[in-house]
C-alpha cells in the first residue's frame, strides 16, 4: 500500500526496464472504427440493461482502451542485449459508477484495511484485431466483473459512512462535465523501417564503453511508442487520439574505491525521429556520460550537510515537481489521510513573491524543449486547461481531476493515469517562473556570497538528478528526497570546484518553498516519468535555476562490497593470446 | 509444420542419438565455441586468483548459460489478442567454497545480493551475439558476486551448524563421473512456420463460437527454442538444444446454476516433430469444447462416498496430481530458526516404506523415446548439472526405493540420478507399471460389485480431471491449489464423470464437486488396474507438460464433494455474440408464416 502511495518522479528509463516482451503485429487491419462500435454498443446495452440490475444504481460507465505500439533495442560493450522488440498490445481500462454523483462506489474508505476501493478500474486484454464479436465478449466479461465488484464496494462505502464522523470536506464524489466529441486521424509509426540503422547505432554507442574499463556495467538503448487511446463513456464522450515517443538513453554505474555504486545516466527524447539529434551528438552523449561517470568514482564521498545550495534548471524542476506539484492535486485536499499541506491556504502566500507556477498540459514545447506532459484531453476525455497555480507568491487554485474538493467543483484536464490505474489529479507540464531572473554567474555569485553570510566552508550545486519522491500521507513523515546525480561544491575561498558523491537532498515542503532566494534566467525543463495512485504518466517540470538557503543533504545508500576481486578481463593479461575486441566487429 | 522443419528437426534429432556416443572423458577442444571459450578462460582465472584472504578459493564453479528464442502468439474468439517474440540469454554461476562434504550450499542466505554482480539495473541477461568480451564481463561479474555470497552463506552454515545437532548430516555436494556431451544448437523454427501457427491459433479459437456454455477461451501457439550451455572445473561440459511447439486450449465453462470449470488441453509436437495437422487440432479443440459444455449442461450431484474408476487420461492425472509430482528431493534450506524451514517432510522419510499397493511400480525414465510407437516427450540427455539422464525405479512392488535426485546428496539417496532440471530435482517420464490388470469389462464389473458392497446406489468413473492450468482460470478458483504445505495430495475436478447405476450398469454423465484431498495412506486403495497402459500428455499448474504413461486405476474409497456448494453468479446479462444469435434466429422464427 505504502509504495502505491509514494508519489515519484523517475526518469523513463525504469519504465521502460519493465516493459514487457510483448512482440510484433505486423499487419492488422486499420479500421477502429469497429473498435469503437463494439466499445459504444456494449456501452449502450451495459448501461439500459444494469442500471437498475444491482442494489445500487448504475449511473457512470466508462471505457478506456490504450493500444500501444513499442520498439525498443539495447546494447552493452558493443554487443545487442535485447534484440529489436516489437510489441503491440491492447488494454480495456473501465470507470464504473453505482450510487450517485454526491456519494459512490469510488468514495474513500476511512480507516480500511482492505486497501481502499480506489482502484475501481480494472485492466483487461483485448484483441488486438478489430473483430467486433470477440472484442464485445471480454467488453462484456470484463464489465460483468466489475459490476460485481463496485455493488459490494458501494455497500462497504455506505456502511465506512454511517460508522465514521463526518468528513471536513463532503464534496461530491464525481462531477458532471460536459461530454466531449474529438477524433484525431491516426498516425503512423514505422520504427521497423529504422530497426538495422538503430541496431547498429546501439551497438556502436554501446561500444564506447569499452575506453572505459572502471566503468562496471552499462547500456544504451533506443526505444519508440506509440499510443492510441479510445475514450468512450455513457455520457457521450468519445474521444481518439494518440501520442508518439522516441528516445534514447545511456545508463553507466561505475564503483567506488570503498564499494560505492555510483550510476549516471543521460538521454533524449522527443515526439518525432527527426527531434532526436545525429549520431555524432550522440556520440558525443555517451562519451561525456562516460567521462563524467569516471569522475564521479573517484570524487570524495560527500558528509551530510545543511547549507546554502543552488538547484540547476532541471533539478530545481524536479524540485518543485516533488515539494509542491504533488501536494496541489485535488483528491489530496478532502483525504482525511493525507496531510493537505496546502488544503486550506487557498489566497495565501505560501512562496515568495517572485515565482509563479502553472500547469499547462495544452504546451507542446517550451523554447526548443518537446515537453512531456503534453495532451489535449484527459484520460476522463475532459479537455487539458491551463491552470495558474501560485499567482506571484499565492495560492490560487488546484490540479483537478472529476473528483470535487471543497470550493473546486469541476475538473480543469488533470485526470491522469496509466493502464490499470483509475485517474485522479496528476501534474502534466510544470512550469515555476520568476518575475525575477539574473544571470547564472550571478546566481553563482550570490551562494559564495551566501555561504560566506552564514559561515560555511562551501555551498553546493546540484546539477542533475535521477529524480525523487515525496510522501504526502500523514501516517508517514510527509518529506521528499531528490537523488542527485551529479553534485559540486563550491568553496568560499576560491578553491576550484570539486565533484561530491553519494549525498541525497531531504527537506520538507512548507520550509523548503520559504527558502528561496532567488532564481535565474537560464530556465529548463527535465522530461520524466512521475508514478504515483493512478500509475506512471508522462509529466515535465520546468524551472530555472534556483539559490535556496538552507539544503539538507544525507548520506545516500552505499553498497557494501568490495569492488570485484578479479580486474575486468579486458585489461587483465589476456589468457589464450586473445586481443581485446576494440570498438564494434 | 512445413517438411523442411521437420527434416531439419529429425537431423537435430538424430545427430543428438549419435552423439550420446560420444560421452566421455572430458576434452577442451569439443564443439568450442565463443561461449564456451569466454567460460573457460574465466574458469581458468577463477581456479588460481578467485581468493579473499583467510577464505579458501571456489572448490566448485560452474557456469550455465540459457538461450531462448521465443515466439508466440495467442487469440480468442476467432481475434488475435497477443503475439511475442523475443530472445534473450541469461548466466547463472554456481560457485561453492568450502568442500564436497561441507560448502556454502543448502543454506537461508542472510546475504542481500543484487542480481548478478552488475548492479541494480543489471539483472542476469547478457548479450544474445556471440562477443566474446561482452560475454566473458559478464561471466566475470556473476562470478565475482557469486563467490562473495557463498563465502558469507558458507560461514553462516558453519556457525548454525555450530549450534544446532543435526543426525546423519549428508555430504553437500555429490562426486559424479564428468562427461562432456555437445549437442549442436538448436536452429530457430522458420519464421513463416510460425507465423502459420500464430493464424491457425486464431482459426482454432473461432471454434469455440460454437458453444454458447463456455464463457471464456484462447488458444495460444508457442514456439520456444533453447540452447544450453553448460561448463564446470571438474570437466562437465554440456550444450543442450532443445525445440517446444505446442498449442495450449484454455477455457471456462458455467452452467446454468452459476457453477464454473476451466480446463486447458494441450497439443505438442514430440520432438524432431511437427505438430498434428490443422484439421487434427480442430477436431481436439472440438471435443474439449464439447467435453466442457456437456459437463455444463449434466445434471448435478450428491455428495459420494465410494469407488471410483479412473479411466486412461484421468488415471495418469490421478497419478501425476498425487504421488506423481512429489517423486523427488525437495530443496531444504538450513536456518538461524528453524521453525522457518520448510515443515512439510519430504518423501524421503517415506523410503523403504509401502506407498502404494504392492501391485504398483512407478518408473522414472527421461531416457525413453517412445511407447508402443508413440512418441514421447519430456525426454533428455543430460540434466542441468551436466549428469546424464539415468532410468530409476522410484516405486518397487509398492514401496518406495528413492526420488528423482541431482548433486545435493540426502541421507538416503548418496547420488545424482540426473534428474536436476532449472534449478530443482524433477521427475520426466513417469511410467506406472502394475501386476494386476483386467480388462476394461473386468474393471467395471469391480467397481460395480465394491459398490454393492457398500450399500450404494451408484458409483462413478471418472474420465477426465481438470488441468490445473486451466481450472486456475475460473473466477472463484482458490490458490491452495498449488500450495504442497500439508501431507495431502490435491487432486483437480472431475471435468467428464459418469454415474453408474448399479443395478442396472446405465452410465448418466453428472457434474460434481471437487475431490475431498487424498492422504498418503489412500493410494493403498488402489484395487485394481486396467490393461489399457498408455501415454497420456499431463500438464501441471504451470503448463509444463510431460507424458505420464499408466492404465486405468480403480481406487477403493474417494470421497467428492457436491458441486455448488460455493458458486459465482452467472453473468447478469447474456454473452452479446450468442444473444445476437438467438434474437437473430427468433426474429427468423417470427418471420415465417
Amino acid at each position: 500500500m505504502v509504495s502505491q502511495r509514494v508519489a515519484a518522479l523517475l526518469t523513463g528509463f525504469i519504465l521502460i526496464c519493465q516493459s514487457a516482451a510483448f512482440a510484433s503485429l505486423t499487419a492488422t487491419e486499420d479500421d477502429d472504427n469497429i473498435l469503437v462500435r463494439a466499445m459504444k454498443a456494449e456501452l449502450d446495452r451495459s448501461m439500459t440493461k444494469l442500471k437498475n440490475a444491482g442494489d445500487a444504481p448504475l449511473y457512470f460507465l466508462g471505457y478506456r482502451v490504450v493500444d500501444s505500439d513499442g520498439f525498443s533495442v539495447s546494447g552493452e560493450y558493443g554487443a545487442i542485449t535485447d534484440p529489436p522488440w516489437q510489441t503491440r498490445t491492447r488494454y480495456l481500462d473501465l470507470d464504473m459508477r453505482v450510487g450517485s454523483l454526491q456519494c459512490d462506489n469510488t468514495h474513500k474508505l476511512r480507516e480500511d484495511s482492505s486497501g481502499g476501493n480506489f482502484s475501481y478500474a480494472t485492466s483487461c486484454v483485448l484483441p488486438l484485431q478489430n473483430d467486433e464479436d470477440a472484442i464485445r465478449a471480454e467488453l462484456w466479461l470484463s464489465t460483468d466483473r466489475l459490476f460485481r465488484k463496485v455493488q459490494q464496494s458501494y455497500a462497504k462505502v455506505k456502511a465506512n459512512r454511517d460508522v465514521k464522523v463526518e468528513e471536513e470536506d463532503n464534496s461530491d464524489d464525481f462531477s458532471l462535465e460536459k461530454s466531449q466529441v474529438y477524433s484525431e486521424p491516426p498516425v503512423a509509426f514505422e520504427p521497423g523501417g529504422d530497426s538495422e540503422i538503430w541496431e547498429k547505432r546501439v551497438k556502436k554507442l554501446s561500444a564506447i564503453f569499452k575506453d572505459y574499463p572502471n566503468i562496471h556495467n552499462s547500456s544504451v538503448t533506443f526505444s519508440a511508442s506509440r499510443l492510441k487511446r479510445y475514450i468512450a463513456n455513457s455520457e457521450g464522450t468519445l474521444i481518439k487520439d494518440s501520442t508518439l515517443e522516441y528516445r534514447v538513453f545511456s545508463t553507466a554505474e561505475a564503483i567506488a574505491d570503498d564499494g560505492m555504486r555510483v550510476f549516471l545516466y543521460d538521454g533524449v527524447e522527443g515526439t518525432t525521429l527527426a527531434d532526436l539529434p545525429d549520431e555524432a551528438k550522440l556520440e558525443d552523449m555517451v562519451k561525456n556520460l562516460a567521462e563524467t561517470i569516471v569522475k564521479i568514482r573517484q570524487a570524495p564521498p560527500a558528509e551530510p550537510y545543511a547549507g546554502p545550495a543552488i538547484l540547476k534548471a532541471r533539478s530545481a524542476g524536479v524540485f518543485f515537481h516533488e515539494i509542491f506539484g504533488h501536494r496541489i492535486e485535488g483528491h489530496r485536499q478532502k483525504d482525511e489521510e493525507e496531510g493537505r499541506t496546502f488544503a486550506k491556504k487557498v489566497g495565501q502566500r505560501i512562496m515568495p513573491s517572485f515565482i509563479s507556477v502553472i500547469d499547462d498540459p495544452t504546451l507542446k514545447r517550451l523554447g526548443a524543449k518537446p515537453l512531456n506532459g503534453f495532451y489535449k484531453y484527459d484520460d476522463e476525455g475532459v479537455p487539458a486547461q491551463r491552470v495558474v497555480l501560485v499567482d506571484n507568491g499565492t495560492l490560487r487554485n488546484f490540479l483537478m481531476a472529476r473528483s470535487p474538493v471543497f470550493g473546486f467543483s469541476s475538473s480543469n484536464g488533470h485526470g491522469r493515469c496509466s493502464i490499470g490505474h483509475a485517474p485522479c489529479a496528476r501534474q502534466g507540464n510544470l512550469i515555476v517562473q520568476s518575475s525575477s531572473g539574473v544571470p547564472f554567474a550571478e546566481l553563482r555569485r550570490q551562494l559564495i556570497e551566501e555561504v560566506k553570510r552564514q559561515g560555511k566552508p562551501y555551498g553546493l550545486i546540484f546539477d542533475e538528478v535521477a529524480g525523487g519522491f515525496t510522501m504526502t500521507q500523514t501516517f508517514m513523515p510527509q518529506v521528499f528526497k531528490l537523488m542527485p546525480l551529479k553534485v559540486t561544491r563550491v568553496y568560499a575561498d576560491g578553491r576550484p570546484d570539486e565533484l561530491v558523491r553519494g549525498v541525497d537532498l531531504v527537506g520538507t515542503p512548507l520550509a523548503s518553498l520559504e527558502c528561496i532566494m532567488s532564481a535565474s534566467n537560464d530556465t529548463d525543463t527535465f522530461n520524466g516519468t512521475c508514478g504515483a495512485e493512478s500509475g506512471w504518466v508522462p509529466v515535465s517540470a520546468s524551472a530555472p535555476s534556483l539559490l535556496v538557503k538552507t539544503i539538507e543533504v544525507e548520506r545516500s545508500y552505499k553498497d557494501q562490497d568490495k569492488p570485484p576481486i578479479l580486474p575486468d578481463p579486458s585489461i587483465d593479461g589476456l589468457p589464450r593470446g586473445k586481443s581485446v575486441p576494440r570498438g564494434p566487429r | 509444420m512445413t517438411q523442411k522443419l521437420k527434416q531439419s528437426l529429425l537431423i537435430v534429432e538424430s545427430v543428438v542419438l549419435g552423439l550420446l556416443l560420444l560421452v566421455g572423458p572430458p576434452a577442451q577442444a569439443q564443439g568450442d565455441d565463443t561461449i564456451f571459450s569466454a567460460m573457460n578462460d574465466e574458469l581458468a582465472r577463477c581456479k588460481t586468483r578467485l581468493k579473499i584472504q583467510g577464505h579458501d578459493s571456489p572448490y566448485y564453479v560452474s557456469y550455465a548459460i540459457e538461450e531462448e528464442q521465443y515466439l508466440g502468439g495467442g487469440a480468442s474468439f476467432g481475434a488475435l489478442r497477443h503475439r511475442n517474440e523475443y530472445k534473450t540469454r541469461s548466466i547463472k554461476a554456481d560457485v561453492r567454497v568450502g568442500s564436497y562434504e561441507l560448502d556454502n550450499s543448502g543454506v537461508m542466505s542472510n546475504a542481500f545480493s543484487i542480481g548478478s554482480g552488475k548492479g541494480f539495473f543489471g539483472g542476469n541477461q547478457i548479450p544474445i551475439e556471440d562477443d566474446y568480451y561482452a560475454i566473458r564481463r559478464n561471466i566475470w561479474l556473476c562470478t565475482d558476486q557469486a563467490y562473495k555470497k557463498a563465502i558469507e552463506d558458507l560461514e553462516s552454515k558453519k556457525a548454525i551448524l555450530k549450534n544446532q545437532v543435526i543426525q546423519d548430516r549428508p555430504p553437500d555436494f555429490s562426486r559424479e563421473t564428468p562427461i562432456v556431451h555437445v549437442e549442436p544448437v538448436s536452429k530457430p523454427v522458420p519464421a513463416e512456420e510460425r507465423s502459420l501457427w500464430v493464424e491457425n491459433a486464431r482459426k482454432l479459437s473461432a471454434i469455440f463460437k460454437k458453444f454458447p456454455h463456455i464463457k471464456s477461451s484462447s488458444v495460444d501457439f508457442h514456439c520456444n527454442v533453447s540452447n544450453r550451455w553448460f561448463l564446470n572445473n571438474e570437466g562437465f561440459k554440456s550444450r543442450k538444444g532443445t525445440t517446444d511447439v505446442h498449442l495450449s486450449i484454455e477455457a471456462v465453462a458455467q452452467a446454468d446454476d452459476g457453477m464454473a470449470i476451466g480446463d486447458a488441453t494441450f497439443i505438442v509436437a514430440p520432438p524432431g516433430g511437427a505438430l498434428p495437422p490443422y484439421e487434427k487440432c480442430a477436431a481436439q479443440l472440438e471435443q474439449f469444447a464439447t467435453r466442457l459444455s456437456n459437463w455444463a449442461s449434466a445434471p448435478l450431484a450428491d455428495k459420494y462416498e465410494g469407488p471410483v474408476l479412473f479411466e486412461k487420461e484421468a488415471a495418469a492425472q490421478f497419478i501425476q496430481s498425487s504421488i506423481g509430482e512429489r517423486l523427488k528431493v525437495d530443496k531444504k534450506e538450513l536456518s538461524e530458526t528453524p521453525q522457518f524451514e520448510e515443515a512439510r517432510q519430504g518423501m524421503e522419510s517415506r523410503i523403504n516404506k509401502k506407498v502404494l499397493p504392492r501391485f504398483l511400480s512407478v518408473i522414472d525414465d527421461p531416457t525413453v523415446r517412445e511407447y508402443k510407437g508413440e512418441k514421447l516427450f519430456g525426454w533428455y540427455n543430460v540434466d542441468d548439472q551436466g549428469v546424464p539422464a539415468q532410468r530409476v525405479v522410484l516405486v518397487e512392488k509398492g514401496i518406495l526405493k528413492t526420488l528423482c535426485s541431482g548433486r545435493s546428496p540426502l541421507a538416503q539417496i548418496k547420488k545424482s540420478n540426473g534428474h536436476y532440471i532449472g534449478s530443482n530435482c524433477a521427475t520426466s517420464i513417469l511410467l506406472v507399471e502394475s501386476d494386476n490388470q483386467v480388462d476394461a469389462a473386468e474393471l467395471r464389473k469391480r467397481l460395480i460389485e465394491e459398490g454393492k458392497e457398500e450399500g450404494l446406489k451408484f458409483v462413478y468413473i471418472i474420465r477426465r480431471l481438470a488441468s490445473p492450468a486451466g481450472q486456475a482460470q475460473t473466477d472463484l478458483f482458490y490458490s491452495s491449489f498449488s500450495s504442497s504445505d500439508d501431507e495431502r495430495y490435491r487432486l483437480p475436478s472431475p471435468v467428464e464423470t459418469y454415474q453408474i447405476d448399479v443395478a442396472t450398469g446405465k452410465e448418466t454423465p453428472v457434474r460434481v464437486g471437487a475431490i475431498i484431498p487424498l492422504y498418503y495412506k489412500d493410494l493403498r486403495q488402489i484395487d485394481a488396474t486396467g490393461n489399457d497402459t498408455a501415454p497420456h500428455i499431463i500438464s501441471d499448474f504451470m503448463r509444463h507438460t510431460a507424458h505420464v504413461i499408466s492404465p486405468s486405476l480403480l481406487v477403493k474409497e474417494i470421497e467428492i464433494e457436491k458441486g455448488d456448494s460455493r458458486v459465482e453468479k452467472p453473468p447478469v446479462l447474456k454473452h452479446p455474440y450468442f444473444e445476437s444469435i438467438s434474437v437473430s434466429s427468433s426474429k427468423r422464427k417470427q418471420s415465417r408464416p
